[in-house]
């Protein structure tokens, strides 16, 4: 059984008016994780990646409705209660979020964030889960004796505090790390010492990782399986070395090429994708990347995609996938 | 922490030294004669001229206000001109009726006010919040006299539960003492409440929609205990900055609610001596009232430092690399 299930999730949020009709920001998500495995998630702003990771830890915003499922070690989290929920998280399932800036609370030390979880997950005492806090910021390679652990958060830099954050996350050694674009907000040294971090993280614990991101690279690094959402679906979704050494989607495709280091002589343009990602109220009936793409004809303005593929295993919800590469 | 009392303290002497002179100044130019207030309007010219002269009012200003300021500083204060006795003998027996009526207000306006306003911040939109708001309304728009008077009908004249003015003096028991206080202190502040309510409902929701607030959500605190662990302490600080402003208009407002409830208090005792001219009185007070609110101030920015630890050392040092 996988770790983490999702079947046909679907995001709503009610219409402008009242009779308008409810505006899909998720439309049919499936994905599946296995225990210990390694998941990317890859798309434009706006696409949906971190709503859907926020409905993993059954965080979205108020007002928005999830529908559909998502199992994590077969218990299904939309139907499961508020109380249940505050046990899962943090404990099976944690996050890390995008913004180290503005991600930790700025009057609390970091060790006292870091030892909240334990405290309340592990059932440790006010002391034990101190000690068990600094424990995971040394892990996490906050050595004490450079950043002590009664700091402010404001004392410390963009990648100090992501690795706070990262802290909080593994604290309780959850199964399941969901990591929204962990190393948008830095610079690229940090970036890379972060996704090192990160995957050194997963592999020794043993835990599953959603790795979001818009960033190819990142997700071709960290994550063994991969999925390119689209407008809020899933329109690619498969083993990374293969997507990325042949993409079926002409979506995937546009992504890649237009990827800086993919690019040709310096100072050349980048193949950019023309036109931009349907607004979640105006998507088109058919296909929603049709309008950007060369290879639509009226069908595909007309009929959804089915996620069809080559196997079970690499599937692209288009009606005129490109050839596999031979 | 040492650098920002030092900062307050010089900034608390320079503001009494500037109301001082303000005060001197007016008094010193508006229309008239202490020596005439005393002896009445049929005195004779010669008699007049004696008693400038033993009140020193003969002698130029600056002199005169060094007089004043120098005493002040040695914990020596002049006599009233109505009273013949040194203003702190005057102020000791009514600060002991403004202070505590001034603390007991604070605290009530405080209980009722934080959490209302996180009550109405938690549950933004329903009809709970829109009670609260409505509430709210009501109580900045009601004149905190009008609705002394309309306590004092209802616990007074009707239920008969409590005084409707005056005071016994604590000689008679801190029960009897604290009942005097109460309508007063309600009346004082229901519409400091109401302001300092819904600032903390708009600090609240404002603590609410922060990214760190989602983290805790994420470690698997519930709403409830995110709001306390990680939003309370970061919403105090407008709430705090609101509250020492309001303190302020606190002194004006026994002003008024001490003379609807006949309290003898310390605005009491400035409206009296306003109106009968005791400029000795006046002055002393106006430098007590300035004093008074620089020390609020100063203790508001101590919160600050307290409640946030940036706001601890002068400026923000450098941040280590990764």
């Amino acid at each position: 059984m996988a770790l983490l299930d999702i079947q046909d999730l679907t995001v709503t949020i009610p219409g402008s008016t009242r009779y308008a009709p409810p505006v899909r920001l998720l439309d049919g998500v499936s994905l599946t994780l296995a225990s210990g495995g390694t998941l990317g998630l890859v798309g434009e702003s706006g696409c949906g990646k971190s709503l859907t990771a926020l409905a993993i830890l059954g965080l979205l915003p108020d007002g928005l409705r999830a529908e559909g499922a998502i199992r994590l070690d077969g218990e299904d989290l939309l139907t499961a209660g508020e109380r249940r929920l505050c046990a899962l998280r943090g404990r099976r399932v944690a996050m890390i979020f995008q913004e180290p800036m503005t991600a930790l609370n700025p009057v609390r030390t970091i060790v006292d964030q870091v030892a909240e979880g334990p405290r309340r997950h592990l059932r440790l005492s006010r002391r034990a889960a101190r000690e068990h806090a600094r424990a995971v910021l040394h892990r996490v390679g906050l050595d004490p004796s450079r950043v002590s652990p009664d700091q402010y958060p404001h004392a410390l830099s963009g990648g100090q505090r992501q690795r706070v954050v990262i802290a909080i996350a593994v604290a309780c050694g959850p199964a399941l790390l969901v990591a929204d674009e962990p190393t948008t907000a830095l610079d690229v040294a940090t970036q890379a010492r972060i996704l090192d971090l990160v995957r050194d993280l997963v592999q020794g614990e043993g835990m599953a990782l959603l790795m979001i991101s818009h960033d190819l690279g990142v997700i071709a690094e960290t994550a063994r399986d991969m999925a390119v959402m689209y407008a809020g679906q899933v329109v690619e979704a498969g083993p990374t070395a293969r997507v990325l050494a042949g993409p079926r989607h002409p979506y995937t495709s546009g992504l890649m090429a237009a990827r800086p280091q993919r690019a040709g002589q310096p100072g050349a343009p980048l193949p950019a994708i023309p036109g931009a990602v349907p607004p979640p109220d105006a998507r088109p009936p058919g296909c929603p990347f049709a309008d950007r793409c060369a290879r639509a004809d009226t069908g595909c303005r007309t009929r959804p995609p089915l996620g069809t593929g080559p196997d079970h295993r690499h599937s692209v919800a288009c009606h005129h996938p490109l050839e596999a590469s031979p | 922490m040492a650098w920002i009392l030092a900062q307050r303290a010089v900034a608390l002497a320079l503001t009494l030294l500037a109301a001082s002179i303000l005060v001197f100044v007016v008094l010193e130019v508006l229309p008239g004669d202490p020596a005439l207030l005393i002896l009445g309007v049929n005195a004779r010219e010669d008699t007049l001229a004696a008693l400038r002269a033993t009140m020193g009012l003969d002698q130029p200003a600056v002199w005169r206000y060094l007089t004043w300021i120098g005493g002040l500083l040695q914990g020596h204060f002049q006599n009233s001109l109505t009273y013949g006795v040194p203003v702190d003998e005057l102020l000791a027996p009514r600060l002991a009726v403004s202070l505590p009526l001034a603390a007991l207000s604070l605290s009530l306006a405080v209980a009722l006010a934080l959490p209302l306003g996180v009550l109405a911040a938690a549950r933004r939109g329903r009809a709970t919040d829109t009670a609260i708001l409505a509430l709210g309304q009501l109580g900045v728009a009601v004149p905190n006299f009008w609705l002394g008077i309309l306590l004092v009908l209802l616990f007074a004249v009707t239920l008969h539960w409590l005084p409707a003015g005056g005071f016994p003096g604590w000689e008679a028991g801190v029960g009897p003492g604290l009942a005097a206080l109460i309508l007063p202190a309600v009346a004082l502040a229901l519409p400091q409440a109401a302001i300092l309510t819904r600032v903390t409902r708009s600090a609240v929701l404002e603590v609410l929609g922060e990214d760190y607030m989602r983290t805790a959500r994420a470690k698997g605190l519930s709403r409830a205990a995110a709001l306390w662990h990680h939003g309370l302490r970061n919403a105090m600080i407008p709430v705090v900055t609101i509250l020492g402003l309001q303190f302020s208009f606190l002194l004006a407002g026994t002003i008024i609610i001490e003379n609807v409830f006949n309290l003898p208090g310390v605005g009491r005792l400035i409206f009296q001596a306003i109106s009968q001219r005791d400029l000795v009185v006046v002055r002393d007070l106006v430098v007590l009232l300035a004093g008074t609110v620089g020390v609020v101030n100063a203790l508001v920015d101590l919160s600050y430092a307290a409640l946030d630890p940036r706001l601890r050392h002068g400026a923000d040092g450098a941040r280590p690399d990764d």
